[in-house]
């Protein structure tokens, strides 16, 4: 147990060496959230948005711009990509360590270092610029840290997966930069989900991006309640499955081909 | 002229050299094309959902987005190594281009050519296309008004390159700018596809200042659609492109002078 404990702690010091440079990116992407946000209030002024007026559109793209540093700006392959071409994946295997566990609690350290000097700087900027959104039912708490923590170990999941294919081939840059693309575009990041256009948003609601974004905004603008975990839940029970299922092919051709 | 002849050669060489991988070429072609248009479904979302955007309708806004994507395409594919730069202060790669008997910029400009962004110029275009047909159809703008858009366009890819000239200039000082990026580039120009009007004051300010994206498209398309503005924002959206540019240079060749090795 402490093992694992102790690699994301190592993650969370590594980070912390290099705060200038972070700070520097936040002031970008504050500028980033303040400009989407006077896009959607200069659109939602103009017309019927059905449940998304312009203060609740506000609150739903800098809520997003905050969960990006959490859930989806990770590192291509959470670093196994890396590992493979060095070879030092075959030691991080011989641990005794459960090696799915090891790089996703490794990434933790990275995911709560992010939330102190990434997520909060910016949760601040927002907050000054356009007030904080206070769930009004006290129910919503918990079914949001819910929401967040299934997001965080979605995406983490699927940068694993990326990761993981860096064992069969080396472009797995490709697959990185393809999952990021989508982790933005289908995932309600910008625009919610059923506010795109018509074969997107069908498409959008089933795949695992949804629980990214749009669900967790979802909750904490108490636009859905406990129903919009069940996506969420699926796919973080279908993605750990995948995974392991994936690990364990990736471990036997190590074991049998040395790598 | 002789510089641009060299500048030809260069990009000719990086181009076959490019052109060795084709699956590679095909698969960042296909990515960068995805990128694009994710940027355009957000701007389909909003349209289609709200019909106008600070009073500017699809094809108004559809004109800032498509200036916006081919002064960025073209920037992007023709100064590649410019948007990387602080590479070369962190691995001391820079000691190579002061070597060369031609001016450091010149060789950087001519390396990675990267013809696959072409593509994200390409997709502006059509968007500009749509929109400018639908325009003139509606008797909003003229033969001599499209024209000028095109020019403009191209002209505008300066504004992004000076931004860029500005930002790896600072490597010279703080090293390390990759990370200012977003700030300096990219937000930026994400902000020049919609109308400036949207933004709080400061930000009209700062994007019609130090960070003048503005002048790429919205300054000379506000005149031309009847928005306001006067005829001298059509000459003053590719001056101060020049001016832009001519003191990002300047201030290039100050880091330049500043520039001393890691030693290594």
């Amino acid at each position: 147990m402490s093992a694992y404990v102790l690699l994301a702690r190592k993650a969370f010091r590594r980070n912390l060496q290099y705060r200038a440079a972070h700070m520097a990116n936040n002031l970008g992407s504050m500028i980033f959230g303040l400009i989407y946000i006077a896009i959607w209030q200069a659109a939602a002024r103009g017309g019927d948005a059905g449940p998304y007026d312009a203060q609740t559109l506000a609150w739903w793209v800098a809520f997003n711009q905050v969960m990006l540093w959490v859930a989806v700006f990770l590192p291509h392959g959470l670093g196994i990509p890396e590992a493979v071409r060095t070879g030092a994946v075959s030691l991080e295997m011989l641990r005794p360590l459960d090696y799915h566990l090891l790089v996703i609690s490794r990434e933790l350290g990275t995911v709560w270092y992010n939330l102190w000097f990434r997520t909060l700087p910016l949760a601040l900027v927002f907050a000054l610029a356009i007030g904080v959104y206070v769930p009004q039912n006290p129910a919503t708490y918990p079914l949001l840290v819910c929401g967040i923590v299934l997001a965080v170990y979605i995406g983490l999941c699927q940068q694993y997966l990326v990761g993981i294919s860096a064992f069969w081939t080396v472009e797995s840059r490709w697959a990185w930069q393809l999952t990021n693309t989508l982790q933005i575009v289908l995932s309600g990041f910008m625009v919610p989900i059923d506010l795109l256009p018509a074969p997107f948003n069908h498409v959008a609601r089933v795949l695992p991006f949804a629980p990214l974004h749009h669900d967790p905004a979802s909750i904490y603008l108490e636009l859905a309640g406990a129903e919009a975990l069940l996506w969420p839940f699926f796919w973080a029970v279908a993605l750990t499955l995948i995974c392991r299922y994936l690990t364990a092919k990736a471990r036997r051709k190590l074991e049998v081909q040395g790598g | 002229m002789n510089a641009l002849r060299l500048y030809g050669r260069l990009a000719a060489a990086s181009l076959r050299a490019r052109m060795q991988y084709k699956m590679d070429f095909l698969m960042s072609t296909f990515l960068y094309g995805m990128l694009t248009v994710s940027d355009f479904l957000m701007l389909a979302a909003i349209m289609l959902r709200f019909r106008e955007v600070g009073g500017w309708n699809i094809y108004e806004v559809g004109l800032l987005y498509g200036m916006s994507w081919i002064a960025m395409g073209l920037y992007r594919t023709f100064a590649p190594e410019l948007h990387n730069f602080d590479r070369y202060i962190v691995y001391g790669e820079f000691d190579g281009l002061l070597v060369r008997p031609w001016p450091t910029l010149l060789t950087l400009l001519g390396r990675n050519f990267e013809p696959h962004r072409l593509g994200a110029a390409v997709q502006g275009g059509i968007i500009l296309w749509i929109s400018v047909s639908h325009l003139t159809q509606a008797g909003v703008l003229d033969g001599l008004d499209v024209a000028y858009i095109v020019a403009a366009s191209i002209v505008g890819a300066l504004i992004p390159f000076g931004l860029s000239l500005f930002t790896a200039t600072l490597a010279f000082w703080v090293v390390r700018t990759g990370e200012l990026q977003p700030f300096t580039m990219y937000a930026p120009v994400t902000a020049s596809q919609y109308p400036l009007t949207v933004y709080p004051r400061w930000l009209r300010l700062l994007l019609s200042s130090i960070l003048p994206v503005a002048f790429i498209n919205y300054i000379p398309a506000q005149y031309l659609l009847g928005k306001g503005g006067s005829v001298w924002s059509l000459v003053a959206a590719p001056a101060f492109g020049v001016a832009f540019v001519t003191v990002a240079y300047a201030f290039w060749r100050l880091g330049e002078r500043h520039y001393h090795s890691t030693g290594s």
